[in-house]
């Protein structure tokens, strides 16, 4: 089943001799349960494509097909709704709420939703990527791999539709890093969790089912590593 | 080490950050100028009423000499340390019809006080030329007009024609000087046989000490053979020669009250100010700038800020302070005073800023470019509970409680702004124009009846002469009591005597006590005793006011010590020796109490029983000296009550009445110079604390700008936000609100109390409801405002936007 579908997806910045076209009809699918990674450049266009595909940002033509849903003919705060029940954020700067300890962040975007949490699910979250001890720590008391690991189960807690994640290893050393890209991966394959991730990182683009290369606003071509 | 100049490098780093940080610039400035103009407009203003008044001494004389034989005038007006000098004569005023007139001798100089204003024509120069008022003409039924002849008629049935040499103007005033030529004063009827007085002016006096001032007159003076007792110095010139430390204690304290606050508000303006350019300072230590360039830096930016701030708060406080009273301005002063305001705040801002300075120096440039901006330094390892409530409004509480720090910085600078607020209100609002008027001997009624004093200038015994034969006698007292309306009628009783103690001979004003106010003086007792019998067969006295004693003569009266005094006691002038058996305390504190008031405000220095005051006198003898009626319902029944009380004395030119009412109309101007000056101070403090409190909240919200950010990432909607935000500002608000309600109103009330209790008795404690409600609105609504402004700005733009600021 395909849960994520770009349609010729455009954005343009800018207008005259200074127009950029940092996404150039991007057509792309995503199978459920599918890790998949989007490697480009520093300025391909892939966080543009990131943003696009997580609602942050409207595109200037084309679709982004969530769930069977077109999320962007909804209107702004709908699409904020929407974004926190479907989407799951990791970001490389991890986005962590300073004053909330690690389990409330976790819990966060449930809570913003007005639900309450999945006791179980969340609890396996918990321990599948190792935070039991310090789901009373405040977050400036954790390293930046456990931070990044707090990110990661926030983003599932919710269960969203995808888990976007924007270079979640950008800020970590080459050994957190491999531990935490296996723990995204362990999740994805534990929880059937789509995720999409983006790095510029060909070893890191490696770890995921498949590979999808942007460059130019376009993608170039596609290596599936299953 | 090798020494570089980085000045130029640093100074554009500055000079770029500046231009960049455009808010927390005016936002420091803002904060700046209000302090420094609040400082400056009190410490011109302040300057600037002394400036007035010295000023104003320059046009009087330092010292009279009295009694003055020609060789002495001689003496002293060749003088070396006597710079400007004029003799006087001053004659025995006299009644005429319904007015008093008064013959005067001037000498005609180039001496800056004591002068006449003559509007047409000249100084007398013949025997039979005289300076008069245009109005006495009027109102003795000539035209006034130079070169007219006019005629007065003395006590003692003469009459002397006189030729008009020139004419004065006047208010309406039934006391009116004439003045005569040298020619007249030396043998004209009515001065050749006053004595000369001799009033000068010192050399160099101004820049002299008090004490030192004294001793140059009365050396002057035992020069040239004048008793002390006949060297009467200028009071409030000497006054002028001490400075007055304790208004610049206060200034001095408000002023670092003020200052405290704007190191509070500017101290977290930087501090957000730093944690949001982590990043850049970061990326300047990697290229190698060191700690101590980035100290500099900073250091530098908030010196820029403070010069900006200082000038326009100076010539905001100067042109408050200097409009208001212009003839107050020095430029020597208002020099000394801007650089130590300047200094002042210069060092504050500086002492401000030492730490984010510090916050911002010590970012590692590892840390700096690998970490995001606004890393918030939370002490607090773990939470109690696994998870607390995370509603939108709950998580803006968990966030105000998270950074404790800022946010007790946030309600310590509240806080204060809301006190100082409640604080200046109240004081405006406790000012009671009825209690400014009732200051004196309207406390205790609501009309008084007086021996007129004018009435009492042109008897041989003065007021003792009128009391001889008393019009406030008991009929009087009889037929007031019975006026409908009155509660009390109140008689005092007053001596007046010639004392005569340390070389000193001086009219004053004896007053009794009886034997139960004895109980209550004896409280108030500094030195001494009273024992009111013994008193009475000893012939002792009691001294009030010696404070005052000490300030006019140097000297003060003591236990123990005998007076002479002189009095008329309804037949003789007679004389005795009374021995000083105790000696109150200052007049401030006994006039913390009501009956010591009535009892001690009665009498100028000496005190006495009444007992020994009755076997001073001829039998019978009545001392009434006023009548204070008080009423029950004065607002009510003041029209009727004053034209029956009016019934009984207006046909007698020996007796005035002054009402309340009167006398509010009188002070009415004086009250609302008062009142509009604190209301001004007053409301330039709340203008400060207001302004201060939307500094607060606008800088706290932006700065937390990415966290806001981050929620809206994950899942928060705009709505959430602004709940979240709004929620902030209320708490703030809220906190803000009961502390100033409580601690505010206490140090209103305390504020208030303790001014009262230093003398300011024309306040009246008064909870300012209005000024409270309007601050409540306005700290509501404000916030709200601000809130719903912020998040509205906030979600302009877009969240990639605000996301990418953190990266």
């Amino acid at each position: 089943m395909i849960i994520l579908e770009t349609r010729s997806l455009k954005k343009i910045y800018g207008s005259g001799d200074s127009t950029v076209h940092a996404l150039d009809g991007v057509n792309l699918k995503v199978e459920n349960g599918e890790f998949v990674s989007i490697v480009g450049t520093s300025g391909s266009g892939k966080s543009t494509l990131l943003h696009m595909l997580g609602g942050l940002d409207r595109p200037t033509s084309g679709d982004v097909i969530v769930g069977g849903k077109e999320i962007f003919t909804l209107k702004d705060e709908e699409l904020t709704i929407f974004r926190r029940r479907k989407i799951g954020f990791v970001f490389q700067n991890y986005n962590l709420v300073p004053t909330l300890n690690v389990y409330e962040n976790i819990v966060l975007p449930i809570g913003l939703d007005g639900n309450t949490p999945d006791k179980d699910y969340v609890d396996n979250i918990i321990h599948t990527l190792g935070l039991k001890s310090k789901l009373r720590n405040m977050p400036n008391n954790l390293s930046g791999g456990q931070q990044q690991r707090v990110a990661i189960a926030r983003a599932l807690a919710s269960k969203p539709a995808i888990i976007l994640a924007d270079e979640p290893t950008g800020n970590l050393d080459s050994k957190t890093s491999q531990d935490v890209l296996s723990l995204l991966k362990v999740t994805s394959e534990k929880f059937k969790q789509t995720i999409v991730m983006i790095t510029h990182n060909e070893e890191i683009s490696q770890l995921a089912d498949r590979v999808v290369r942007i460059e130019d606003g376009q993608i170039v071509g596609g290596v599936s590593n299953a | 080490m090798l020494k570089v100049n980085s000045k130029k490098a640093i100074n554009y780093l500055v000079k770029s950050s500046l231009k960049q940080y455009k808010m927390r610039n005016l936002f420091t400035i803002i904060t700046i100028v209000l302090s420094v103009s609040l400082i400056a407009g009190l410490a011109f203003l302040s300057s600037a009423i002394e400036e007035t008044e010295r000023k104003e001494l320059s046009t009087r004389q330092h010292v009279i000499y009295h009694n003055v034989n020609d060789k002495q005038i001689s003496a002293l007006k060749s003088h070396s340390q006597i710079s400007f000098e004029k003799d006087i004569k001053r004659g025995q005023s006299f009644e005429q019809e319904d007015y008093i007139i008064t013959p005067y001798y001037i000498e005609q100089n180039d001496s800056p006080f004591i002068t006449v204003d003559i509007a047409e024509g000249r100084y007398p120069e013949q025997i039979n030329e005289v300076l008069v008022y245009d109005q006495m003409l009027v109102q003795m039924g000539i035209k006034p007009r130079v070169g007219q002849s006019m005629s007065i008629t003395y006590l003692d049935g003469t009459t002397e024609d006189y030729t008009v040499s020139g004419l004065l103007t006047a208010e309406t005033t039934d006391v009116f000087p004439v003045y005569f030529s040298r020619e007249y004063a030396l043998s004209g009827s009515q001065l050749k046989d006053v004595p000369f007085d001799l009033s000068a002016q010192i050399e160099g006096a101004e820049k002299m000490g008090s004490e030192e001032f004294l001793s140059v007159i009365r050396g002057i003076g035992a020069g040239c053979g004048i008793d002390r007792k006949n060297i009467n110095e200028n009071n409030a010139f000497l006054r002028s020669l001490t400075y007055n430390y304790t208004e610049v204690i206060m200034i001095a304290l408000l002023a670092f009250a003020i200052l405290l606050v704007s190191v509070l508000v500017i101290y977290s303006i930087f501090y957000i100010s730093i944690s949001e350019r982590t990043r850049q300072f970061g990326q300047l230590r990697t290229i190698g700038m060191t700690k101590k360039q980035v100290k500099r830096m900073v250091r530098k930016e908030g010196a820029v800020l403070s010069l900006i701030g200082s000038v326009i708060g100076i010539i905001i406080g100067a042109v408050f302070a200097f409009s208001m009273k212009p003839q107050g301005f020095s430029l020597d002063v208002f020099a000394l005073y801007a650089i130590a305001i300047f200094a002042a705040n210069f060092i504050t801002v500086q002492v401000s800023i030492a730490k984010p300075a510090k916050l911002a120096a010590s970012i590692s440039p590892i840390e700096a470019t690998r970490m995001s901006g606004y890393e918030v330094k939370n002490k607090k390892k773990q939470t109690k509970n696994l998870q607390r409530k995370l509603s939108p409004l709950s998580l803006s509480m968990i966030s105000t409680k998270g950074n404790r720090k800022k946010s007790m910085m946030t309600i310590i600078s509240l806080s204060l702004a809301g006190i100082v607020f409640m604080s200046a209100s109240s004081y405006v609002d406790s000012m009671n124009a009825e209690e400014f008027s009732r200051e004196s001997w309207f406390k205790f009624g609501e009309y008084t009846i007086n021996i007129s004093s004018n009435a009492a200038k042109v008897n041989d015994y003065g007021d003792m002469g009128i009391k001889a034969n008393n019009p406030l006698n008991d009929t009087l007292i009889e037929n007031l009591q019975a006026v409908d309306g009155v509660k009390k009628v109140i008689a005092m009783q007053t001596l007046s005597v010639n004392y005569t103690y340390n070389d000193v001979t001086k009219k004053d004003v004896a007053a009794p006590f009886t034997k139960d106010d004895a109980g209550l003086m004896s409280q108030y007792l500094k030195a001494g005793s009273i024992d009111y019998e013994k008193m009475i067969e000893n012939k002792e006295i009691i001294i009030a006011h010696n404070e005052i004693a000490k300030e006019i003569f140097g000297w003060d009266f003591k236990v123990g010590d005998t007076v002479s005094l002189k009095w008329y006691n309804g037949e003789n002038e007679v004389e005795d020796v009374f021995t000083i058996a105790g000696i109150l305390q200052p007049s401030t504190t006994l006039y913390r109490n009501q009956e010591m008031f009535r009892l001690a405000h009665n009498a100028g220095w000496f005190m006495m029983p009444q007992g020994l005051l009755d076997t001073m006198m001829t039998p019978k003898f009545n001392l009434n000296t006023r009548i204070i009626v008080s009423t029950e319902d004065y607002w009510n029944t003041e029209e009727r009550i004053e034209k029956e009380i009016l019934s009984f004395t207006a046909n007698n030119p020996l007796v005035t009445l002054s009402t309340l009412k009167s006398e509010m109309e009188n002070d009415k101007q004086l009250y609302s110079v008062i009142y509009f000056t604190f209301m001004g101070a007053a409301l330039f403090v709340i203008a400060f604390s207001i302004i201060n409190l939307l500094n607060t909240l606008i800088s706290n919200t932006m700065a937390r700008k990415r966290e806001f950010a981050c929620l809206g990432a994950i899942g928060a909607s705009n709505r959430q936000i602004k709940i979240m935000i709004i929620g902030e500002g209320m708490y703030f608000a809220a906190v803000n609100l009961i502390v100033t309600v409580t601690i505010g109103t206490l140090m209103g009330y305390a504020l208030v109390k303790f001014a009262k209790w230093n003398g300011v008795s024309f306040l009246v404690y008064q909870f300012p409801l209005t000024y409270l409600l309007g601050y409540c609105l306005f700290v509501l609504l404000g916030t709200l405002a601000i809130s719903a402004v912020i998040s509205k700005v906030l979600s302009k733009k877009s969240l990639i936007e605000r996301l990418r600021k953190i990266e």
